[in-house]
């Protein structure tokens, strides 16, 4: 008999069939294939264990409950999705007033920068208008870059463990975090927002 | 947590799903064996190109890394409730703009065999919607338009549910499955009528796994770690479809039926081919509440009001069936007051 733990993941296209025909072992391949990675990303935003195995267990029974009829184009990217959203919800409901955890403060205060001036004309558009410039932005630089601004500010990533994953130093890293920190600022000066 | 720090972490949760994929896709090149050797520097080169990087921040390099705002206040999150509930959901999904079809929302796919006649064609909007609160508050920033068939589903009335194919292909629905869509203003005067509506036997039964909630006389248990007889299931759903009721309309029940009454069970009236469930609420008072689950926004509630006798009736065949199947209970803490 082979041995289970030794068993290929399936490709997500087939584990999506199986989400399909309502079959449960979906879950069972996802929790093998992306479970850990989830659990690292909800551990940014949600230092309590039983938090993050909660918001892991939302995340599965929404995908459970959204697909189908709605088919992810990336299950991956809509499990990380769905997770990061879970685990911002979550920090909200229990954390009034307190602080993120150092992992996932430390790039929301590099994008802080960004705006310079806190009274400029950008206050005045909303986080869905903000977020739709953001991703404008990504558009127009390289894959690499859109990697790294991803990896750092959305999945919240350490920069040496992008550093890792790049097989790059960790200086390197910061500068092309800086570089494209500094091209956002200027792609929103460009369109009228001053910064 | 200061408003500017909120503000971010929202308009990045507002990335694109294609660049996400991108990011993760790129990431998985970077896996690869070939990637992984072209990387592996000389040993001198690990230590010379960190050391050169270094000298050239600490020389080259301003202060990016400034905790404080430039008006050195942080605001504490006071308004948390306000902005949560204002935080969208997006929600990738084809609605009717305009037509016969307006109000039906897509719930799940349906088997072929389920598919009935062809209704005609219509055209779908589709795309990210942002939700709020379950309801979709904005139409799509770059909406697609899908034309699609529109069918019957066997047995059951196009007034409460319809089946869709699309003939274009969407970013994230196909043109091979049949999506069966609800009428969530869907109204019926009796309680037999609405079954009928929605395939009676045909289409509607109680599985094994179907009871969700049952209260005993101890308190709130919620069955767990078990399953119906197949006997068992099939006894309670002939008993749901004998039952018989007048419809209390939504408003009126909500302040005057549902306010004042306890749901005993919760049992779920489902059929995969036909791609929706109906969620049956029993209430002490005599009344059955349904509503649909998966539909999304979920329809508002309707409550037929069957009499106590027989709410009475059906709570002790479902008490029997848990019993007989040798169900557990958990003591749950939450209300479940409607």
């Amino acid at each position: 008999m082979p041995d289970s733990k030794l068993k290929t993941p399936l490709p997500d296209e087939e584990i999506l069939d199986l989400l399909f025909a309502r079959d449960e072992n979906a879950l069972r391949e996802i929790d093998g294939k992306y479970g850990r990675r989830l659990l690292t990303l909800a551990g940014r935003f949600l230092s309590d264990e039983r938090n993050r195995e909660e918001v892991l267990s939302d995340t599965y029974l929404k995908v459970w409950n959204t697909i189908p009829p709605y088919r992810p184009a990336s299950l991956p990217a809509y499990l990380l999705t769905l997770m990061r959203r879970g685990a911002i919800d979550c920090y909200r409901k229990n954390n009034r007033q307190k602080t993120l955890p150092p992992e996932g403060l430390a790039p929301l205060e590099e994008l802080e920068n960004v705006l310079a001036d806190q009274s400029d004309p950008l206050r005045i558009l909303s986080s869905q208008e903000l977020g739709q410039r953001i991703n404008a932005y990504l558009r127009t630089v390289s894959d690499r870059q859109q990697y790294i601004f991803i990896s750092r500010y959305y999945l919240s990533r350490p920069i040496d463990e992008i550093s890792r994953l790049l097989g790059v130093s960790r200086s390197t890293v910061e500068k092309e975090l800086t570089a494209l920190r500094r091209g956002l600022r200027e792609a929103l000066r460009k369109e009228g927002y001053t910064v | 947590m200061n408003e500017s720090k909120t503000r971010w972490m929202d308009a990045v949760s507002e990335l694109d799903a294609s660049l996400l994929q991108n990011a993760l896709e790129y990431e998985k090149k970077l896996e690869t064996p070939a990637v992984r050797n072209k990387r592996k520097f000389p040993l001198a080169l690990k230590i010379l190109i960190p050391a050169a990087c270094l000298a050239l921040i600490l020389l080259f390099v301003p202060p990016l890394f400034s905790k404080e705002p430039a008006d050195g206040h942080y605001p504490h999150w006071a308004d948390l409730n306000a902005a949560q509930e204002g935080v969208p959901e997006s929600r990738y999904m084809a609605c009717f703009a305009a037509g016969p079809y307006q109000n039906y929302t897509c719930s799940r796919v349906c088997a072929e065999e389920a598919v009935g006649e062809k209704l005609g064609e219509e055209t779908l909007t589709a795309g990210w919607y942002s939700y709020t609160g379950g309801v979709p508050s904005d139409p799509p920033a770059s909406p697609e338009s899908l034309r699609a068939e529109i069918f019957s589903l066997k047995g059951a009335s196009a007034q409460a549910a319809v089946c869709v194919r699309f003939l274009d292909q969407g970013e994230a629905l196909t043109t091979d499955h049949w999506y069966t869509y609800i009428n969530r203003s869907y109204t019926a005067g009796t309680l037999s009528e609405m079954l009928a509506d929605f395939g009676g036997k045909e289409a509607l039964s109680v599985k094994t796994d179907s009871l969700l909630f049952l209260r005993d006389e101890k308190g709130t248990i919620l069955r767990s770690g078990g399953k119906l007889s197949a006997q068992g299931a099939s006894a309670l759903m002939d008993a749901v479809l004998a039952l018989r009721g007048e419809a209390c309309p939504y408003p009126a029940a909500s302040s005057e039926v549902l306010d004042r009454c306890t749901a005993q069970a919760v049992l779920r009236l489902e059929d995969l081919p036909y791609g929706y469930k109906l969620q049956m609420t029993v209430l002490d008072s005599g009344y059955v509440s349904f509503d649909f689950p998966d539909s999304s926004p979920s329809g508002q509630a309707l409550t037929f009001s069957i009499g106590q006798k027989e709410a009475a009736a059906l709570l002790e065949q479902l008490h029997r069936a848990a019993e007989t199947a040798g169900l557990e209970g958990e003591t749950v803490t939450g209300s479940t007051q409607r």
